[in-house]
């Protein structure tokens, strides 16, 4: 076997020259050595996985942990991702079994695809107030603040069961952290704030149990106020960010695909499928998902080595022509089969049918709505958050 | 070649509760009402099932759905079915 570096290791490529394809490099990389070596920010040489086949085989295996105070970051950015002194209590997905195993269980009947259909007509419900809003204010409006995040935040705010006269407060601060102006510090705090909030709906929980989330995970008898309120924290930031970021920019997306926008418009059926293939094109956790190795383990050739870090680019799997006919084209019929946009393996997207009931029913309801939807401002104008660990337009300005 | 022996097998132990294989193919699969794992409604689905539960099979993170023949005789767990 070649262990030798066959290319002298490099930093993780973000340099996007097309606003919605990944950086070049990456494509470059998965054809030539899609494992290959990785200079992390503080000097560590770890491995880049970029295509679809090896991204499934670090992802279903149990080797490669996903453990948070182990983990190797392999960006630099204001806003942290560093890895924690200690990982806690009910952040399961920076976990690994048997502790993910036990938190994921007691999760895992909350999220069914029944349960999300269930809470369809709520969504629905939450989603045209939004669009009566702005058909109130008239054109032009940031689509961002309008419609992107609040509908998530709303969707995740029914669903863990915070109250009517509560879910302001939790909107205001969500948004703090999501803005792309707040500072290090303003983040800080309003994540303690939410923490806050949290740990304040579970006492009220306690008390006066719902047909909730939160009532129900309390009902088990399994989990202590600590547990509860990092679950809460997880969900909440895990379902309000993603789906935000993906339904500005798929928005934006579409926007720039008016043939794409035409097909759905004639047969909104394909919203489903539409909303697949966004994921998989966009493919928004840009920076991919890290992973550390707990042993020796030879990956296609290459020996990853006990503590290694590895850095699974999603991005770059969901691109890879060995797995996607047309790889780099944007079809809204075609078959999305095996994305990994959700990752992949035990920590797949807990909540992703609840992100596919949400997507389906905002773009469909939005181009419903406003069939004449367009970008208010020059396409190259709109702002990218190029930095984030989730990708998005930070703000999208649109008329009708 | 595919006959109608091909039945669903799953390792339930390994079960994310994704709900793949319930978006897919809802006639076949669902999803237990606690745990959220899989729970196989169709053990021997007809041929206009095979599409969707192929799908499953490769969607399924935690590779926990198999489709394939069945490994005894077909009859020997359903003697009913036996042809």
């Amino acid at each position: 076997m070649s262990d030798t570096l066959s290319t002298p290791p490099r930093r993780l490529p973000t340099e996007r020259p097309r606003p919605l394809d990944p950086p070049e490099e990456l494509g470059r990389l998965r054809a030539e050595e899609p494992v290959s070596p990785l200079l992390y920010p503080d000097g560590h040489v770890g491995w880049l996985v970029t295509s679809h086949a090896a991204a499934r085989k670090v992802l279903s295996d149990q080797r490669f942990s996903a453990r948070g105070d182990i983990k190797k970051v392999p960006f630099e950015l204001p806003s942290g991702g560093r890895p924690w002194e200690k990982v806690p209590p009910g952040f399961f997905m920076h976990m690994d079994p048997p502790d993910h195993t036990r938190y994921r269980r007691l999760l895992t009947g909350q999220f069914t695809v029944r349960r999300m259909k269930a809470l369809e007509p709520r969504i629905e419900q939450i989603t045209e107030e939004h669009l009566d809003e702005m058909e109130r204010q008239g054109p032009p409006t940031d689509l961002v603040p309008s419609f992107a995040l609040p509908i998530p935040s709303l969707a995740i705010c029914e669903l863990l069961g915070v109250p009517y006269g509560e879910r302001q407060r939790f909107q205001d601060h969500s948004t703090t952290v999501m803005r792309i102006g707040s500072t290090g510090e303003e983040v800080a705090a309003a994540f303690a704030a939410i923490y806050g909030l949290i740990h304040e709906l579970v006492q009220l929980k306690h008390k006066e149990p719902e047909d909730d989330l939160l009532s129900g995970l309390i009902a088990t008898g399994e989990l202590d106020d600590a547990e509860l309120t990092g679950i809460g924290m997880l969900l909440l930031m895990a379902g309000h960010e993603t789906t935000a970021s993906m339904l500005s920019l798929g928005t934006y997306a579409l926007l720039r695909h008016p043939g794409e926008v035409k097909r759905l418009r004639e047969d909104p059926k394909l919203f489903a499928n539409a909303v697949e293939e966004l994921m998989r094109y966009l493919t928004i956790a840009q920076f991919g998902v890290p992973r550390t190795a707990l042993e020796d383990v030879e990956l296609e050739g290459k020996l990853i080595k006990a503590g290694d870090g590895v850095t699974v680019s999603l991005a770059a799997a969901n691109r890879d022509p060995g797995r996607f006919e047309d790889a780099d084209g944007f079809d809204v019929s075609r078959s999305t089969s095996g994305h990994m946009a959700f990752s992949y393996g035990i920590h797949q997207c807990l909540g992703q049918q609840l992100a596919r009931v949400e997507m389906r029913i905002a773009y469909s309801a939005l181009f419903r709505r406003f069939p004449e939807l367009r970008l208010a401002v020059d396409a190259d104008e709109v702002p990218l958050r190029a930095e984030a660990t989730m990708y998005a337009a930070s703000s999208l300005p649109v008329a009708w | 070649m595919r006959d109608s022996s091909m039945q669903v097998e799953t390792e339930i132990e390994r079960c994310v509760a994704s709900g793949m294989c319930t978006l897919l193919a809802p006639e076949v699969f669902d999803q237990d009402e606690v745990t959220g794992q899989v729970v196989v409604l169709v053990k021997r689905p007809a041929e206009e099932q095979w599409e969707a539960v192929d799908e499953a099979v490769r969607s399924c993170p935690g590779q926990v759905v198999r489709f394939e023949e069945a490994a005894e005789p077909a009859g020997a767990a359903e003697p009913a079915d036996a042809p």
